[in-house]
């Protein structure tokens, strides 16, 4: 655990936007950031749980994380880390992708995908803890499910419908992706942390 | 709506594919008007009901293409 060096100093971590003033400044889908705050809640176990994480020697005291606004992985799933981080104490800055490229090259998707959002577990002295990255599984694989089932349903559909039909599908399972999101998260630092 | 005149490119700031297109349509000295969705709210409601993937043209006769040069498309939904 811990071993690799941090992407950015303390003086850089603390340059980051607290969520709150992430959210006053994005450009595009303030509407869909609160949203998705009031559904992304914790459980009480959950809540828990990451409160011993960030309680633990060597345990998370700091998630940064890289976002965009016009991105939906982002106004789905940083609401949801906030929350996180306001359940158990952890200072979580946000950095703007397309000005932070050099972060975001430490932490590509497969190695080659500018994916978004990632969110980097530091402990105190910010050693990297572990990283988590743009969606569930689960939601991958529900997303082609989707896809082809509208295409399927709507064999005479303009592309523009089609489209249509595919996003209101897509976003009627944004809450259970928020909580899959969660559950991942809790796992991968379950692991790391050994709890 | 006013009628258009030359064709309407939704695109990212950041987005490959966009960059891609506006270089060569820039380069072919094509008109376009650019609509960058992540500078502005009702651009991006506009483009959202066209697709959901940049780079979107609309044409004036009211065509739409989504993608552009095979490239990776960016998911704005």
């Amino acid at each position: 655990m811990s071993e690799k060096p941090s992407a950015v100093t303390p003086e850089r971590f603390v340059s980051g936007f607290t969520y709150r003033d992430y959210i006053e400044q994005v450009k595009v889908n303030k509407g869909q950031f609160e949203k998705y705050y009031t559904t992304g809640q914790l459980s009480v176990e959950d809540a828990r749980f990451f409160r011993k994480a960030s309680q633990a020697p060597d345990g998370v005291a700091k998630m940064l994380v890289l976002g965009e606004d016009w991105c939906p992985d982002v106004f789905r799933g940083l609401p949801a880390m906030a929350r996180m981080a306001e359940a158990a104490g952890i200072e979580m800055r946000i950095f703007p992708r397309d000005q932070n490229l050099d972060i975001m090259n430490k932490f590509l998707n497969q190695g080659k995908f500018m994916s978004l959002p990632v969110v980097v577990f530091y402990t105190k002295d910010l050693r990297h803890i572990c990283h988590w990255i743009e969606r569930p599984v689960s939601a991958n694989q529900e997303r082609t499910q989707i896809e082809a089932d509208v295409r399927r349903d709507m064999p005479q559909a303009s592309a523009q419908e089609v489209q249509m039909a595919i996003r209101e599908r897509l976003q009627a399972r944004y809450p259970a992706w928020q909580q899959e999101s969660i559950r991942e998260m809790r796992q991968m630092l379950s692991e790391k942390l050994g709890f | 709506m006013r009628p258009m005149n030359k064709p309407i490119v939704y695109t990212l700031s950041a987005c490959p594919a966009c960059i891609k297109l506006k270089e060569e349509w820039a380069s072919q000295e094509r008109e376009f008007e650019e609509r960058q969705v992540d500078e502005n709210q009702i651009w991006l409601d506009e483009a959202l009901s066209y697709g959901n993937t940049v780079p979107i043209v609309v044409y004036e006769d009211g065509r739409v293409e989504t993608g552009y040069a095979n490239m990776i498309s960016c998911y704005i939904a």
